[in-house]
């Protein structure tokens, strides 16, 4: 594809509010996981977003309030995100700049409360509770484009998580087929009950902070987390940093369980790299879906090896940020920009000992080192894989 | 005003089910000819064939619905299930499970349905889909409110157009549940299934599609029987498109989707 500028980004997530935040974390490694709150039945770590209760909605925005409206518009007010897009509505009109976000559950935790808050002799929902404006899957782009006052094609990807990694590819394709001129892509992801109990019924849920790629980890820390980006033809870039292509994939294996032999995972890469005209030697570093599940890892170490050998460095960063779900890949992406800007290669947070059956290069800790050529990977339910190559410089 | 490069794709196959109406478009009475529509007909059962027993029972109704609708485009049109990128579009997904989970997570401490929540993802048709087809190229499931029709038939087009591919665009969408119903009332499930397909295929009409800047209504069902349907089913907003492919006429057809303005399709039988 022709690599496409990315003129803006902000990120929230458990490790900060904004990209210096979230790169003095991935510098300092320091994770953002502690102790679930939210549901004392789970015993598990959760990459929380602080006061995300705090960030009011405008009143005009009031029908949409919940978790995920806040969290979304949170990310939008970060690093002057609006602004940008701002002048991007100014400089190709509103109706020119699509918006395709990413998010698996949108505003599920105000439909929980609400059926908590059900009349116990009617059963009715109450009165307050707008299905449209919370759990709807549209919500939270509906949100995020009344806010921006986006005009453009619309839509939310929801293919589990990789969801907010997809957008990049809808973005590419309706700006090269001339529907727009720029588009915000990203996606919001918010802690609810759904996910935490439905993951700990798959028992997929870490007892303690989540190891990806250790030999002894336990499965997921579930996050919570937005991340926006502002995209635009290469010739319009004042950024240095570029999409360079993307692959997508699907498992056609199993719904909730990666095929161990890693073939989608491995097709998604590989058609990520022909799309950016690279070679695997051409890439400096590989993020991880790195989830911290058995299965999940063992699956994508297999797919990066075939694909690269034991070379490229890689890591999963879902050890400073929980796994946003929804959000992973835009949250990630957000961490391959920041390496790429600041020449900053991420480490794997909480690996103590690499699974002895992994032959690829996990890099433990976070080092100062100039990258040009980044790679991100995303998978999700139902097998659907998604790779995002970034680049800096010509 | 139109400045997109324009979109052109040859419709391969188009399938429907919902009440009163099973198979394809083109010999549907009630989409070809404007024939009573009967809002009390039973609900067809999704039958899929494709999928491996031990899977199929995982699935939901809903489910089962799209994966059908799919199956009989696809079959139709003699193109192999596994070479074909799909779109699929859901306003709402899967309103009886979602209804189910919310019930569970309102008691305390009751246990979730590892199944029931690994369906719960907007994308399980898809996948289903996906794993029956042995399908391993990019497919994406998308859902934009009242106009999710619209922004998955933009970007079946986009893609079909660009990349010189057949594109499979299926929507679905169903009634909720009790209390939800009561919110966000669904007239009846429809799903709808066009194989866009480009120039070398066999195909019915051509169909070149522009956005186009205007405030013009979009297009509404011929048949006036089936406006309640195509007002509060979502996935039924494809209905004045399947009429047009069933009718074998020219036409032209303005959609509503996400952004402003429509999304104009002239069609061209072939």
């Amino acid at each position: 594809m022709k690599p496409l500028g990315i003129t803006a980004f902000s990120v929230v997530s458990a490790v900060g509010d904004g990209r210096e935040a979230t790169l003095r974390a991935l510098v300092e490694e320091r994770s953002g996981l502690r102790p679930c709150t939210l549901d004392a039945s789970v015993p598990t770590y959760v990459g929380q977003v602080d006061a995300v209760e705090d960030s009011a909605l405008p009143d005009r925005l009031a029908a949409f309030e919940g978790r995920n409206a806040r969290l979304a518009l949170r990310a939008l007010r970060a690093d002057r995100f609006e602004n940008e897009v701002a002048r991007a509505v100014g400089r190709y009109g509103s109706h020119r700049v699509g918006l395709f976000l990413g998010t698996t559950t949108a505003g599920i935790l105000e439909g929980e409360t609400a059926f908590r808050e059900r009349d116990p002799a009617s059963g009715a929902l109450p009165p307050g509770f707008s299905h449209r404006h919370t759990v709807d899957h549209f919500s939270t782009t509906d949100v995020v484009r009344s806010y921006l006052g986006l005009r453009g094609p619309a839509f939310t990807v929801s293919t589990a998580c990789s969801s907010s990694a997809k957008v990049f590819g809808d973005a590419a394709q309706l700006i090269r087929a001339n529907v727009c001129d720029a588009a915000v892509v990203g996606g919001a992801d918010s802690l609810s009950l759904l996910t935490l109990r439905g993951f700990a019924s798959l028992e997929l849920l870490s007892h303690e902070p989540c190891r990806p790629n250790d030999a002894e980890r336990a499965g997921i820390s579930i996050g919570e987390a937005a991340a926006f980006f502002l995209l635009e033809r290469d010739d319009a870039s004042r950024f240095d940093i570029r999409l360079l292509g993307y692959g997508d994939s699907c498992d056609a294996y199993h719904m909730s369980s990666p095929d161990p032999a890693g073939a989608g995972a491995a097709l998604s890469m590989r058609m990520a790299l022909r799309s950016a005209r690279l070679e695997p030697g051409d890439i400096d570093y590989l993020n991880l879906h790195g989830t911290g599940t058995l299965a999940n890892d063992a699956a994508e170490s297999t797919a990066v090896h075939d694909v690269f050998g034991d070379a490229v460095p890689c890591s999963s960063s879902k050890g400073l940020t929980g796994h946003a779900l929804g959000a992973a890949g835009a949250v990630e992406a957000a961490i391959c920009c920041l390496a790429l800007e600041h020449g900053v290669q991420p480490g794997n947070a909480n690996l103590r000992r690499k699974d002895p059956s992994f032959r690829i290069n996990v890099v433990p800790h976070s080092e100062r080192r100039p990258l040009r050529r980044v790679l991100s990977n995303s998978f999700g339910f139902g097998g659907n894989n998604c790779t995002l190559a970034f680049g800096r410089g010509a | 005003m139109v400045r997109d490069a324009g979109m052109r794709a040859y419709v391969a196959g188009a399938t429907v089910l919902s009440r009163g109406m099973a198979g394809a478009v083109e010999t549907c009475p009630i989409l070809s000819a404007a024939s009573h529509y009967d809002p009390a007909a039973p609900n067809p059962e999704g039958e899929p064939r494709l999928l491996d027993p031990r899977e199929k029972r995982r699935t939901t109704a809903t489910m089962r619905l799209a994966l059908d609708v799919a199956e009989r485009c696809v079959a139709a049109s003699g193109v192999s299930a596994s070479e074909l990128s799909a779109v699929f579009g859901s306003s709402f997904g899967d309103p009886p499970l979602l209804g189910s989970l919310l019930e569970t997570l309102a008691t305390p401490d009751a246990r979730l349905s590892p199944t029931k929540f690994h369906n719960s993802v907007h994308n399980a048709a898809l996948g289903y889909w996906t794993i029956a087809a042995g399908c391993r190229l990019g497919c994406t499931s998308i859902a934009a409110g009242d106009h999710t029709f619209g922004a998955a038939l933009l970007r079946g087009l986009v893609e079909s157009t660009l990349d010189e591919r057949p594109v499979l665009v299926v929507v679905h969408d169903a009634p909720f549940d009790p209390p939800l119903a009561a919110l966000r009332p669904v007239a009846a499930a429809f799903a709808a299934a066009v194989l866009l397909a480009p120039a070398a295929m066999k195909s019915c009409c051509r169909i070149d599609a522009t956005l186009v800047e205007t405030s013009t209504s979009p297009s509404a069902p011929q048949n006036a029987g089936l406006h309640p349907l195509w007002q509060t089913n979502p996935a039924a907003r494809s209905i004045p498109l399947l009429e047009a492919i069933a009718r074998r006429r020219a036409a032209t057809i303005d959609v509503a989707h996400s952004g402003d303005g429509i999304l104009r399709l002239e069609m061209t039988p072939s």
